[in-house]
């Protein structure tokens, strides 16, 4: 008996355990597997609190278990399963819900991305699939939804994505061809001799883009690629044009800068380089090699250039020396080289002026209406108005009031006086080159009334066949040189009034020539 | 204005044919002798002028210009074939200048050369027409003009470095 009662308790915890344990586990179990099962349809995604409630009322009815309390357990687990089935036919009719708006959706894109005209057969085979997704939703069939509804998913999400695709490919490449014509444009020179052409570009341009916009890439692709032929030949027209413009351009420097005499002086050096490469540019140009030509055109620009500018600084350089005011070496060289000569051209029309004094002491060389002249003695009376006075009182002879002297006077000693005068004093002044062209002109006269009185003489010959005439005696006396005949005239003046009319007898002075 | 067009072509002309045709009645005279034979011709025409004889006068005026055309007596007897014969004359250096450097080049006579050099350089003073006459010069053996025109070359801008070196030594 005693043992009876030893072992009671423990039957009794063992009854315990074998009554109220098995009942709370499986309450936890089942809400367990109500909650899987929510899972499974994506609760967590379409019934969201449900779901999370049926969660938490599942861990309560755990702790509750594990705490051994069967009854609160229980009472929590079966809440859970409910809230747990409650929460998986909530998400089925969601997520059926969901798919059929998400079909409608992709349908509706494909639709618009031109998928009758991309693709035609896909997409009818997908309108089909939907009419029967729609009868199926329509009878409120969530699986049957559910899973023909993802298939359509997938089907419509490949169409957009090929749509798109296409779509983007004719764009790029009518963008490609724009950012062509967009370049072309900002080049002068295309608009200077492809105008009509980028104008037809464009004009294409415009045309691939309405086709896009119907959803017609080949026809797009089409212009596109027109239009970038039409851009590529105009670009190689004008690459062209351009050329021959730059050669063009460069043989007219090159004539140019060959005229210039300080060029030609200074750099013809230089110069000179730049003409075998304007014939290579014209090789160029002929074998359509536009870019060579552009090159080699260039190179010349740059050579002529460079020659145009060495000659401008050389001629500048020697500008500078003779303008500048400091006596440099060289200057002084010049000055005295100057002077030197000044002197002996002032010195050799003196002693012509001496000479000539001589000649008249002997009254031999007399004066007559400002002109010296051979004077036949006993011939004609002597004038003795002019040429006594060396201020040129002469009305024959006259000599302006500023320092130029009219050379068309006919020469007499007071002429020859003023010049040296005139010679000594730009000597004076430092004027060396005036000085030697006055100086030079003194003598020249001198050299004139020298030759008036030292010349031979010829006498008109009566030949009725061959009558004499200036122009013969100049051939006779001058080496056949007949225009020389009014050296002659002029030396005779006085006994010739009309120089066509000349008498058998007259003894005419000749002159020989002066000045050389 | 169609009648003046005219007579200035037609003056224009007569310079230029007178200065292509020159060649032979002149080549053999210093710049000095035609300057002198130049004012002589002028004298003559003026004379004819008076006697009436105009044709001749043309032609003497004329042969004034053809003579040394940058002469004063020049621009005299241009003066008067423009105002007494309608004939509107012009002097153009540049262009005589080249004439009678084209005559000096084209000639084979020495002599002829230095005289028609001369004349270009009466004409317009350039250093390469006193280096050209002071090559002839050394060619004829008569160093004192070779030197004036060396000189004279250095003077208008020549540079004395660049100088032909049988020339160097006429450098003052």
């Amino acid at each position: 008996m005693n043992s009876i009662y030893k072992i009671l308790p423990f039957l009794t915890i063992l009854l315990f355990f074998a009554s109220c344990g098995p009942d709370a586990t499986k309450a936890v179990g089942d809400a367990k597997s109500a909650i899987e099962r929510a899972r499974l349809v994506e609760a967590p995604a379409y019934s969201a609190d449900e779901f999370h409630s049926a969660s938490s009322l599942y861990d309560m009815a755990k702790q509750f278990l594990d705490a051994q309390k069967s009854g609160d357990a229980v009472k929590k687990a079966l809440e859970s399963k409910d809230m747990a089935e409650k929460s998986f036919t909530n998400a089925v009719i969601r997520r059926a819900d969901a798919i059929y708006q998400k079909d409608t959706d992709l349908l509706a894109k494909a639709t618009a991305q031109f998928a009758d005209k991309l693709a035609a057969a896909k997409i009818r085979d997908a309108r089909s699939d939907y009419d029967l997704l729609s009868k199926v939703y329509q009878a409120k069939d969530y699986d049957g939804t559910y899973t023909n509804g993802t298939n359509l998913a997938a089907k419509l999400a490949d169409i957009v994505d090929y749509t798109a695709k296409e779509l983007d490919r004719v764009k790029g490449v009518i963008a490609a061809v724009q950012g062509r014509s967009d370049d072309a444009v900002t080049d002068p020179d295309v608009r200077k001799y492809a105008a009509d052409d980028l104008k037809r570009a464009n004009d294409l341009l415009d045309g691939a883009r309405a086709s896009l916009a119907q959803g017609d890439l080949d026809p797009a692709t089409n212009q596109a690629a027109q239009a970038d032929a039409v851009i590529t030949g105009l670009l190689a027209r004008v690459d062209a044009e351009k050329a021959k413009d730059a050669v063009a351009e460069v043989s007219e420097k090159y004539e140019n800068a060959s005229k210039q005499d300080i060029v030609i002086k200074y750099a013809a050096d230089v110069l000179v380089q730049a003409k075998p490469l304007i014939d290579d540019a014209r090789t160029a140009l002929d074998k359509s090699n536009w870019a060579d030509a552009r090159s080699k055109a260039r190179d010349a620009s740059q050579l002529i250039d460079d020659a145009v500018r060495k000659a401008e600084e050389a001629y500048r350089k020697v500008q500078a020396v003779r303008q500048t005011n400091t006596i440099d070496l060289d200057r002084q060289q010049e000055l005295e080289a100057q002077k030197k000569r000044a002197a002996e051209f002032i010195e050799e029309a003196k002693q012509r002026l001496e000479k000539l004094r001589s000649l008249k002491k002997t009254g031999f060389l007399e004066p007559v209406h400002g002109d010296f002249a051979y004077i036949l003695p006993g011939m004609f009376h002597l004038s003795d108005n002019v040429g006594r006075d060396n201020a040129g009182a002469s009305s024959a002879t006259s000599i302006s009031s500023s320092s130029n002297v009219s050379t068309n006077t006919s020469p007499t000693e007071a002429l020859v006086e003023k010049y040296i005068r005139m010679a000594e004093d730009a000597y004076a002044n430092e004027e060396y080159l005036d000085a030697i062209d006055y100086a030079r002109e003194a003598i020249r006269i001198a050299d004139v009334l020298l030759s008036d009185q030292a010349g031979r003489t010829y006498t008109v010959q009566l030949r009725p066949n061959n009558r004499d005439c200036l122009w013969k005696i100049a051939g006779y006396m001058y080496d056949k040189q007949y225009w020389l005949w009014p050296m002659i005239w002029r030396a005779n003046k006085y006994l010739i009034q009309d120089p066509d009319l000349i008498y058998p007898g007259q003894e005419f002075k000749v002159p020989p020539l002066a000045g050389k | 204005m169609k009648l003046f067009s005219v007579t200035v072509l037609a003056g224009i002309l007569i310079s230029f044919c007178l200065l292509h045709a020159e060649t032979d009645i002149s080549s053999a005279l210093t710049p000095l002798q035609r300057l002198t034979n130049s004012e002589a011709w002028l004298d003559v025409g003026k004379t004819y002028l008076g006697l009436k004889k105009m044709k001749n006068a043309e032609a003497c005026l004329l042969r004034t210009v053809e003579f040394y055309p940058m002469g004063k007596a020049a621009g005299e007897a241009r003066e008067i074939l423009n105002s007494r014969f309608g004939m509107s004359m012009v002097y153009l250096p540049d262009q005589v200048y080249l004439r009678y450097l084209q005559k000096a080049q084209s000639s084979s006579d020495p002599d002829i050369r230095i005289k028609f050099y001369s004349m270009a350089l009466e004409a317009k003073e350039s250093p390469d027409i006193c280096l050209d006459l002071a090559r002839l010069y050394l060619k004829r053996g008569e160093p004192e003009q070779t030197r004036i025109f060396v000189n004279r070359a250095i003077q208008d801008g020549w540079d004395k470095n660049k100088l032909d070196f049988r020339l160097q030594e006429y450098v003052r």
